[in-house]
């Protein structure tokens, strides 16, 4: 397999001057004419020209004579799915009118880009730009300023983000908080990196594995399993982040506090539950939500480090629908899970979000087909 | 299962450079016939700066630089093992990246060919930032090299946050054999680094040896049979080198190590030489493979 270009070879190429950069343009790629008549903004405190970088690409940030820009450098050869499955993320965006989704362009050989004396051109993925803090930076600058209700709205913009991806089908593949972005006002959470993303149509993805620490269940971090493609793959990443948004709106003083990486847990009280001082202290918490979902998710951790089982694998196998439901702050702390199914009806409706989120239920896994109970 | 952390903030990963500094790597690098006079001591050291350079843009986060390792730089030569962290960070054994990054030691500036759609290949001028400069001074104390490899990374595991981190990766670079003393001596400090360990795995001791223009290459010797007749040299750095864990043999690549070969190469050409550091930066997950 051919060499990809490292973050210096696409240095070079896009810090020529505006104009000057050897993008091959033509009917339908004017997005690349964009780029290329604007100019790459270098990061505050950052030596490096490229503002962050992810599992698959280097990510540059472009201001164009309209707009921002996110152009993502690839790492690696692209799946072979990924243009096809950009095609579609786009095409579904605007048929659905998904807030939470940024338009995306894939581009094959976009960028010429030299590695010592031998180039060639190189794809890049487009998207627009969302402004805005990522998660984990905001919710970051809201504990510190001790923002309890502004926390609180960023929990709920969580779970409804989760509720409207699940009755659209869309699965990220890996979330974390590094991944979302959060603009200004109440407007959704919008999610970043599509590189695993998929929307309905897609049964399989033919990306690596992702592990990102803290968000992953207990079961593939520790063995170090690629899980492949599950349409429940974001459940558990979904439920890290919702807990830790409704803790830290309870008591902000918690970030930082178990994780310098994440929002509030580390890989260490996933991966080890029973040793986790912040599994205690959540579960003794005095408001229901938090102690149910910490009661839940420590529960999870720990069958899966006992008996190497996944329930929510389990789950997700079942012919029916699932769907994500956030705990009302109404339900018994001992209530047993989380994840759970409901009805196609609901699930098919928009409206269905507010429903579900006020529905006052109980939640029981053990049953074998309706599992909501009024 | 061991060796399946990638670095990051919450368990950061720790790279032992050491580097022999002695006499020798004054010399020509055997065999280069690019006409650049490049010197061993400065070949090596453009190698492990770039890979430095390679690490902090793995790093670079929407929030800034993200303390996902840190780094030690140890050289040796004359009577003496010392930091090779200059100015800023002079006299520091361990140096969070972010930190690295930001207090280089300077520019340099290299004139580089590059490929061009339009004019074929093309000369153009490029500055990058460097820590530390090469050196070649006196005897090969690799020996007491070693022992402050290990003291460094013995204080560094009693940090909670480190715990589960990737194990540490030495990556010790020489041309040379030391006198009988420092040969023990290091024999010992290599097995007592090789025996440190996270709940990850044992610590990673890459041995590399930059030719002198005399013996064969030895890439990944799988016993003591694979080594020269006779060769002292050649003994010590096997023994020195952790064996390939099985862990990791998917991550090889190119490389081609055998599984249960050691992490140890000879005499080989600079290629070689740069994917072997690079590999020992790219299991983590600190830089990528080449």
């Amino acid at each position: 397999m051919a060499a990809y270009p490292s973050s210096e070879d696409y240095t070079y190429a896009l810090e020529k001057p505006a104009g000057k950069r050897h993008f091959k343009s033509g009917l339908g790629r004017e997005m690349l004419d964009e780029v290329n008549a604007g100019s790459i903004i270098r990061s505050t405190g950052s030596k490096y020209l490229h503002c962050a970088n992810g599992n698959f690409a280097f990510i540059y940030k472009c201001q164009t004579p309209g707009r921002l820009l996110a152009l993502r450098c690839l790492r690696s050869a692209p799946p072979s799915d990924l243009a096809e499955r950009c095609r579609q993320i786009t095409e579904f965006r605007t048929r659905q009118g998904c807030k939470y989704l940024a338009e995306c362009r894939y581009f094959d050989d976009a960028l010429y880009v030299p590695i010592g004396t031998q180039g060639q051109y190189y794809p890049v993925i487009a998207m627009e730009w969302v402004e805005g803090k990522t998660l984990l930076a905001a919710a970051e600058a809201l504990a510190k300023t001790r923002n309890r209700r502004a926390l609180k709205n960023l929990a709920d913009r969580w779970s409804t983000m989760i509720m409207e991806m699940t009755a659209h089908q869309v699965v990220h593949g890996d979330l974390q908080p590094d991944n979302i972005h959060v603009p200004p006002g109440d407007s959704s959470l919008v999610l970043l990196d599509y590189d695993t993303l998929v929307v309905p149509g897609f049964t399989e993805i033919k990306s690596p594995g992702l592990f990102s620490e803290g968000y992953v269940h207990p079961m593939y971090s520790r063995s170090g399993i690629f899980r492949g493609f599950d349409p429940h793959m974001d459940d558990f990443g979904a439920i890290v982040i919702l807990l830790s948004l409704r803790a830290l709106a309870q008591s902000p003083e918690f970030f930082g506090r178990w994780t310098t990486q994440n929002l509030l847990l580390s890989h260490h009280d996933l991966e080890y539950p029973d040793q986790s001082n912040a599994f205690d202290v959540l579960e003794a918490s005095v408001d229901a939500q938090v102690s149910h979902l910490a009661h839940a998710l420590r529960q999870e951790c720990r069958s899966a480090c006992e008996t190497g089982q996944l329930r929510f694998a389990t789950c997700a196998r079942a012919e029916t629908s699932f769907a994500f439901v956030d705990v009302p702050s109404s339900l018994a702390p001992n209530a047993p899970l989380i994840l759970t199914q409901a009805s196609p009806d609901i699930l098919g409706i928009p409206s269905s979000v507010e429903r579900l989120a006020n529905l006052p239920m109980t939640i029981d896994s053990s049953l074998p087909s309706s599992t909501i109970r009024q | 299962m061991a060796y399946r952390r990638t670095v990051g903030s919450d368990h950061p990963g720790l790279f032992v450079f050491v580097i022999d500094c002695s006499g020798s790597m004054a010399s020509g690098w055997p065999g280069d016939s690019s006409g650049s006079g490049l010197k061993k001591a400065q070949f090596v050291c453009t190698i492990v700066n770039n890979v430095i350079r390679e690490i902090g843009a793995n790093c670079v986060g929407s929030a800034g630089l993200k303390h996902r390792c840190d780094i030690a730089l140890i050289g040796y030569e004359g009577s003496s093992a010392f930091n090779l962290w200059a100015d800023k960070l002079s006299g520091r054994d361990v140096v969070p990246i972010p930190e690295i990054i930001q207090n280089p030691l300077g520019t340099l500036s290299r004139t580089e060919q590059k490929a061009d759609p339009i004019e074929g290949v093309i000369e153009v001028k490029r500055e990058y930032n460097y820590w530390f400069e090469p050196k070649a001074g006196g005897g090969t104390p690799m020996g007491q090299a070693l022992t402050k490899a290990r003291h460094i990374i013995e204080a560094w595991l009693q940090h909670e946050t480190h715990r589960d981190s990737f194990p540490p990766v030495v990556i010790h670079i020489t041309d040379g054999v030391p006198n009988q003393t420092e040969r023990q001596m290091a024999s010992d400090e290599a097995n007592a680094i090789k025996s440190l360990s996270t709940s990850d795995g044992n610590a990673l001791l890459i041995t590399i040896h930059v030719p002198d223009g005399y013996g064969q290459t030895l890439l990944f010797p799988l016993s003591p049979a694979d080594l020269p007749a006779g060769d002292a040299s050649a003994e010590l750095l096997y023994q020195m080198a952790s064996v390939l864990p099985n862990e990791l043999i998917e991550t090889t690549g190119t490389l081609n190590v055998r599984p249960g070969a050691r992490l140890m190469i000879m005499n080989a050409d600079a290629m070689a030489v740069k994917e072997l550091v690079t590999w020992g930066t790219s299991t983590s997950g600190a830089t990528r493979p080449d």
